[in-house]
C-alpha cells in the first residue's frame, strides 16, 4: 500500500487518519441497506434514492429515535454481508494499522443524531476507561457529510500530557467539569461521506448537542490484533476473530506426534 | 418514574467484577419488576477511585433529568462518606435509590440509615476472620 508510512506516522502523531474509503462498492452496499432498512422500520412510503438521510428528523421523533435506532442495529447486524463489507472499505489500512491477524468488535453500531437531541450524548471519554483494550482502534463511517456538532470530537494528542496531569491533580469533580477544563482543546472532524476516520480511542472524544440542521448517521466498530491483550471487551463476548494466517491456522490444528 | 442506571467498569468494593452487559440486564430486570422505566446506564470508568460519571449524574438528577438511580449494586457506593452523602440528599427531593442486586429501594431517610448500616457491615466483613478455628 502507498504512503504506508505517511499514514503510520500520522496515526502514531496525531491517532486519526481521515481518507477516503477503499472500496466504494461496500460502501453502497451498507448505505442502501440502510435506507432500506429504514423505510421498513418507518414505515415510510419513499423510495431508497429519495430518503436523505441528513433531513432523518423529518421521519424519527426524539421519542421514538431510540427504538429505531435498536431495531436497526439490530437487522444491519443480522445482515450476513454487512459486517464483511465494513471491513473492506478500510481493508488494507486495517492490515497495515491495526494488524494482520484481527479481532473485529461483533456488533457494528449506529449512532443517529438528530439536531438538538439532548439525549444521544457520549460525553467526553476515552474507550478504555470504561473497560476496553488500549489495544483496540475504531473504525468511524458517516454516511452523511460531518462537520461542527454534527460530527465527534476527539482531543488534541498533543494535549495529552497536560491532560493527564489535570486529571490525577483530582480537582475534576464531573464529567461536563472535564469537558469545561479541555474545551478548547476538543477538535470537531470535518469529513465528507465516502471517507472514513480510523481513531486511537486512547485518545479522549465524544460528542454534543448537534446544533447543525442536519441528522448525522455514523456507524463504528472496533479492530484489535487478534493475539493483543483483552481487557473487559473479551473475544466471544464482544469481539470475534476476523482474519487467521495459514501460520496460526496450522499451529491452532498442530498435535505432537502421539497426540490425540 | 424513570431510572437512569449506573454501572461499573472496575472492581466493586466486595471485589466482584461482571460484564457490563450482565450489570445492565440486572439493573434492567430490577427496574422492570418495580414498573420503573430503565433509561441506558452511567458507565463509572475504571480508573481508580474516580466517580466522574457519579458526580454528573448527581448532577442530572437535580436538574430533574430523571426520577431516581438505578445501582447495580450497594458495593458501587463511594468509600468516603461525604460522598455517599451527597447520594443519599437527593430522596429529601422525593427521589428514589434503587440498588438492583440486592433489590433495595432507598426512598427515605429511615431506608437510608438502614441502606448505610447495611454498607459499613459489607465493607466490614472484609476484615472479618473467614473461618474460626476452635481448639
Amino acid at each position: 500500500m502507498k504512503n504506508l508510512s505517511k499514514f503510520e506516522n500520522i496515526f502514531l502523531k496525531k491517532g486519526v487518519i481521515i481518507t477516503k474509503v477503499e472500496n466504494f462498492r461496500s460502501l453502497s452496499y451498507m448505505n442502501s441497506l440502510i435506507k432500506k432498512k429504514l423505510i421498513k422500520i418507518l414505515g415510510l412510503n419513499i423510495s431508497i434514492k429519495k430518503l436523505n438521510l441528513n433531513k432523518l428528523q423529518l421521519y424519527i421523533s426524539e421519542k421514538n429515535l431510540n427504538k429505531t435506532r435498536l431495531n436497526l442495529i439490530n437487522s444491519i447486524n443480522d445482515d450476513k454481508k454487512f459486517r464483511k463489507n465494513y471491513f473492506l472499505i478500510a481493508k488494507n489500512m486495517l492490515e497495515n494499522i491495526v494488524g494482520n491477524e484481527l479481532a473485529m468488535q461483533n456488533n457494528i453500531n449506529l449512532s443517529i443524531q438528530l439536531p438538538d437531541d439532548e439525549n444521544s450524548l457520549l460525553p467526553i471519554h476515552s474507550d478504555t476507561w470504561s473497560g476496553d483494550s488500549p489495544f483496540e482502534s475504531v473504525l468511524w463511517l458517516p454516511l452523511v457529510n460531518c462537520y461542527k456538532t454534527k460530527s465527534m470530537f476527539i482531543l488534541n494528542s498533543k494535549k495529552m500530557k497536560k491532560f493527564n496531569t489535570t486529571f490525577s491533580n483530582k480537582k475534576i469533580k464531573s464529567i461536563s467539569d472535564l469537558y469545561r477544563n479541555f474545551k478548547k482543546d476538543l477538535n470537531f472532524i470535518k469529513i465528507n461521506y465516502g471517507s472514513y476516520i480510523l481513531f486511537n480511542q486512547n485518545l479522549p472524544h465524544g460528542n454534543l448537542i448537534n446544533k447543525t440542521k442536519e441528522t448525522r448517521v455514523s456507524l463504528n466498530c472496533r479492530f484489535k490484533g487478534l493475539f493483543t491483550p483483552y481487557h473487559q471487551k473479551e473475544l466471544g463476548s464482544f469481539f470475534s476473530p476476523l482474519k487467521l494466517r495459514a501460520t496460526t491456522k496450522l499451529g491452532l490444528d498442530y498435535k505432537l506426534p502421539g497426540e490425540k | 418514574m424513570v431510572f437512569k442506571g449506573y454501572i461499573s467498569s472496575r472492581r466493586l468494593l466486595d471485589g466482584s467484577l461482571n460484564q457490563q452487559k450482565v450489570q445492565n440486564l440486572v439493573i434492567r430486570d430490577a427496574c422492570q419488576k418495580r414498573g420503573y422505566d430503565y433509561k441506558l446506564s452511567f458507565t463509572e470508568y475504571g480508573i481508580k477511585d474516580c466517580f466522574l460519571n457519579y458526580n454528573e449524574m448527581l448532577i442530572d438528577i437535580k436538574k430533574n433529568k430523571f426520577d431516581g438511580i438505578a445501582f447495580y449494586s450497594l458495593a458501587q457506593l463511594p468509600k468516603k462518606k461525604s460522598e455517599r452523602d451527597k447520594l443519599y440528599k437527593i430522596v429529601k427531593n422525593k427521589k428514589k435509590i434503587l440498588f438492583s442486586l440486592e433489590n433495595i429501594l432507598a426512598s427515605n431517610s429511615k431506608d437510608i440509615i438502614k441502606l448505610e448500616n447495611l454498607f459499613k457491615i459489607k465493607l466490614l466483613l472484609k476484615n472479618c476472620p473467614k473461618n474460626l478455628r476452635i481448639k
